[in-house]
């Protein structure tokens, strides 16, 4: 997808060989900046039928350079289940090339969304000096609660078969806490950080919910704002999974920590208030404690695969400068991980024991409070 | 060898010729981002350059202490005992770098089997001393770190 020569004609048999009908001539082909995991580009197609249309590409980077490694089959599965369902806000995903034979790697599809991206806007606006407390963020703190809460709305049974489901919030969230144990052992370098998190947050679970759909890197970098209207188009689906629904909260606390302004901070009460009351959440399941607890077990998939580029480049397998950059967000993650588990043990422990007595008070017949 | 200006001085001065010649001269997109990423880059290794060898001797003997510890109040406490022995079998004396991580590694492999012993007894002193540690050799990542942000996100 790099070769800015070859890719037009590439990209227009595969155009052709996937339509069927036209052919198609690409005018432009750029490549994109803006995401860390995988390598994107912009495509202006004409159809032979007349259509004009700008199109992006999704694909794997080099595997020598790749730092973040996730599944471009799951994720074409996951974007056309979600197709089907119009609650979920996203640019229509069109092909896959499942091969790479046509444009050179596993790469999806999808129409260009041509809004800013929520973070730019935000940006903007922190920039010019808008308060995080004036209506224009509080519209857009209001519509990315929204946004969160309809991912979790999503009828689990119309995701693809080949999305794990877990037998029980407790199966998960053992196999989510100890994975924190097997991606450090699968480095050569030890990190007592991560054996801490792993057992830590094992020692101190939350009250349990029921699992749901989680995007999985749900910030507003992955959130396009339609021109015409400025709803939202959410994109970046690899780390889509049936997870626990504080997953995506605790991600967007974390991440908007290292990448303001936070649309959470400044009054987290209103913030999940808004949540709770979209999604039917309880406030002893969803509260400051276990966002703050779930911004810890949220990170692992993405912080693992940080770590491991690093040891990769350690051992000389791999190379690049998103590889060492990114050892400070590792660092960033170890600073917030150990802050939050400082603070948290004590409400998380008080939090369970309210759920246990309220479960033991229902009796056998009444399920998890 | 020739020991000034030191290490942390030549890579702070190819920062400041990234920054001051080459950086000027950008100006693709992606490129303005990787000259961003690599400036972030050479501080911190600049960093690291000046302080990894002393810092890295500090922690593993206050790990190593940790591990005798936990080991003394949970006796028996998984792979503790293996993995201090595999630390006093490790290049310790040794000052060049590849051997100074080699033991930090091991000394960290002893703590993490010392940390999930601590927590999972739910022993309260040993697990708050383990993240006052932890937390310390965090303030040194920092350090390295220095001023970071996402760059090229949006």
């Amino acid at each position: 997808m790099h070769d800015l020569e070859a890719m037009p004609k590439r990209l227009e048999a595969f155009l052709a060989s996937v339509d069927g009908k036209r052919t198609a001539t690409v005018n432009r082909y750029a490549l994109m900046t803006g995401g860390y995991s995988r390598v994107m580009a912009r495509a202006d197609v004409q159809w032979s039928d007349g259509v004009a249309e700008t199109l992006v590409l999704r694909g794997d980077p080099p595997p020598d350079k790749a730092m973040l490694i996730t599944d471009r089959d799951t994720e074409w599965a996951v974007l056309q289940s979600l197709s089907s369902v119009t609650s979920v806000p996203m640019p229509a995903a069109r092909y896959y090339d499942s091969t790479g034979e046509h444009l050179t790697t596993k790469a999806i599809v999808l129409d260009f969304c041509a809004g800013p991206s929520m973070q730019s806007k935000l940006n903007e606006l922190f920039a010019s000096g808008v308060p995080v407390d004036d209506p224009q963020m509080l519209a857009h703190r209001d519509a990315f609660v929204d946004t969160l809460a309809t991912v979790t709305g999503v009828d689990v049974g119309l995701l693809p078969v080949n999305l794990a489901r877990p037998p029980s919030w407790d199966a998960y969230i053992s196999s989510v806490n100890q994975s924190w144990a097997e991606a450090e052992k699968a480095m050569v370098e030890s990190s007592p950080i991560m054996r801490y998190l792993g057992a830590w947050l094992d020692a101190h679970r939350p009250p349990p919910m029921p699992l749901v759909l989680q995007h999985g890197d749900l910030q507003p970098a992955n959130i396009l704002l339609d021109p015409t209207d400025g709803s939202h188009r959410l994109i970046d689906w690899e780390y889509a999974h049936i997870g626990d629904p504080r997953e995506d909260l605790g991600w967007y606390v974390a991440y908007s920590a290292v990448a303001p302004p936070s649309l959470y901070g400044f009054d987290p009460e209103a913030f999940l208030a808004r949540y709770r009351e979209r999604t039917g959440a309880g406030e002893l399941q969803v509260n400051q404690a276990t966002v703050g607890y779930f911004s810890v077990v949220s990170a692992v998939k993405v912080f693992s695969q940080i770590v491991h580029a690093a040891d990769s480049m350690g051992q000389g397998k791999t190379s690049g400068i998103m590889t060492t950059y990114n050892i400070n967000a590792a660092t960033n993650g170890h600073m917030n991980f150990m802050a939050a588990c400082a603070g948290l043990a004590e409400p998380i422990d008080a939090l369970r024991a309210m759920h246990e007595q309220l479960v033991t008070a229902a009796g056998p017949q009444g399920g998890a409070a | 060898m020739i020991s000034y200006p030191t290490t942390e001085q030549i890579i702070l001065d190819c920062r400041r010729e990234l920054l001051e010649v080459i950086g000027v001269e950008v100006t693709s997109d992606a490129a303005k981002v990787s000259v961003q990423m690599v400036e972030n880059v050479l501080r911190n290794v600049a960093m690291r350059a000046a302080h990894e060898i002393a810092w890295m001797r500090e922690e593993t003997a206050a790990m190593e202490l940790y591990a005798n510890d936990v080991l003394a109040a949970i006796p028996g406490a998984p792979g503790v005992a293996g993995a201090l022995t595999a630390l006093g079998d490790g290049p310790g004396e040794s000052l060049f770098l590849n051997d100074v991580t080699k033991v930090y590694t091991l000394a960290g492999e002893a703590m993490s089997c010392a940390v999930e012993a601590a927590l999972a007894a739910g022993h309260t002193e040993l697990s708050s001393r383990a993240a006052a540690l932890l937390t310390g050799r965090n303030v040194r990542e920092q350090q390295i770190m220095g001023e970071w942000g996402f760059v090229g996100r949006g």
